[in-house]
């Protein structure tokens, strides 16, 4: 039977296994929280680009091949209106990607934007998150 | 000096080896289940709706592609993630069979969160508890009995003529317990978690539950009893009640059995009314955790 660990590490080993779900909660990070079904919103996901002859709007579908397949069934559904517990904030967090992506598939674009919009059922608090980017090709 | 004790109480002691195998059958069962579809032929289950063989193989995106890792910087290439898929595979094979189990559960944890960290959408909640179970596994002595590595051991004892202990089972061998602590504070914070989450006003009046009815995520003849009987607010708040009463009952000797019944029972409820994946099932593993109820000595 093997030797029992120091304390100290014993205590640390605890305050590990239990600490990070309230962390996570606490910071308002969805990962590792274990926050299931607690509240249901739906969002979704306006995409553009803005090119030397004005703005014009990239359709989320647009981009099917170039994402993931477990990325498919989260953002494709967002065209419209998605509904979602925690994978709206996983979206949030992306959102940077997204521009970065525009950037990528719009060679001439100055900026790409990436915005959430986000509403509880329940009231009327929208929320909106938004993520514009330069695209390199507006530094040539 | 009270922390020392405390610590001491908590950790020190001994438990039959038989609870650290089954966490480990049950764990590697339900990972190589939900990471392909090897059961669609005899029963649909609901992962199988997006996974087709296994889970995160196949051609990446066309580029350019949208690189979204949960840990910045990091990319896997087509054959890093199809060799780390494989690599999965093997592992939890292992661990089912119990051969170098504690190495196959570490290095299945590590395989399986950089797949997971490499791309944000892969997220589940299910999918981060049956991968932080296996790095707690790792510390424990899941390989000790029930393991094909244990079982060749006394056969290759037997062949060369030593005698095998004659005790009846290895499953009955005493392990040290502090590891199982460990896994058992890992399940009280889950169910804590959860609950504090929900102690919301529209959580509690019912209007997620409402709003999950609506969109059909709630479904299925129990619910409609339940609600029915009790109403959404009340289905609510005790659903909210049952994340803080189950693990208040496992911390208790006297009634951890009785809360073991009562979690196994929430999870079913809560697997016949909404999709849920696998989570169900591994808390239902991990519950088991709570069986043993054996007297653990003090440190002299």
């Amino acid at each position: 039977m093997g030797r029992i660990p120091p304390r100290s590490v014993l205590a640390a080993l605890l305050v590990l296994a239990v600490a990070p779900p309230f962390v996570a909660q606490a910071s308002g990070s969805v990962v590792g929280s274990f926050t299931m079904f607690h509240r249901i919103v739906r969002y979704h996901l306006d995409l553009s680009v803005v090119g030397s002859d004005g703005e014009h709007r990239v359709s989320v579908r647009s981009l099917r091949p170039h994402l993931s397949p477990e990325a498919r069934n989260i953002v494709l559904p967002a065209d419209g209106y998605a509904v979602g517990a925690d994978q709206v904030d996983v979206v949030a967090a992306g959102l940077p990607e997204f521009a970065r992506l525009l950037c990528d598939l719009h060679p001439g674009a100055l900026t790409a934007r990436a915005r959430l919009v986000q509403d509880p059922f329940d009231t009327g608090a929208t929320r909106v998150r938004e993520k514009e980017l330069p695209c390199p090709s507006a530094s040539r | 000096m009270k922390l020392t004790r405390a610590i001491d109480w908590l950790f020190e002691g001994t438990v039959k080896s038989w609870v650290y195998s089954a966490i480990r059958i049950g764990t590697a069962a339900i990972f190589l289940v939900r990471h392909a579809d090897w059961l669609r032929s005899w029963v649909y289950l609901e992962h199988h709706r997006f996974v087709r063989g296994l889970m995160f193989l196949g051609a990446p995106p066309a580029e350019p592609r949208l690189n979204s890792p949960l840990i910045a910087g990091l990319s896997l290439g087509e054959t890093a993630n199809n060799a780390f898929v494989y690599l999965r595979t093997l592992l939890s094979v292992l661990l089912l069979l119990g051969v170098r189990a504690r190495l196959s559960a570490g290095l299945l944890a590590l395989v399986s969160y950089t797949l997971f960290a490499a791309d944000r959408y892969r997220y589940y909640h299910h999918l981060h508890l049956l991968y932080v179970t296996l790095a707690w596994l790792a510390l424990a002595p899941i390989g000790s009995s029930l393991s094909l590595e244990h079982a060749v051991g006394r056969l290759v004892q037997r062949w060369r003529g030593h005698g095998v202990a004659a005790s009846p089972s290895t499953l009955l061998a005493d392990t040290p317990i502090w590891p199982l602590q460990l896994i058992r504070a890992l399940v009280l914070s889950v169910y804590l978690a959860a609950g504090v989450s929900k102690l919301d006003a529209t959580f509690l009046n019912g209007d997620a539950l409402r709003h999950l009815e609506r969109l059909f995520v709630l479904k299925g003849p129990f619910w409609g009893l339940l609600r029915d009987v009790a109403g959404y607010g009340v289905v609510a708040k005790l659903s909210c009640l049952a994340e803080f009463a189950v693990p208040l009952g496992l911390v208790f000797p006297a009634t951890r059995r009785a809360a073991i019944v009562g979690g196994l029972a929430f999870h079913a409820g809560i697997s016949a009314c909404m999709p849920v994946y696998s989570f169900g099932a591994q808390m239902s593993v991990l519950l088991l955790a709570f069986w043993p109820t054996e007297p653990r000595a003090p440190r002299h």
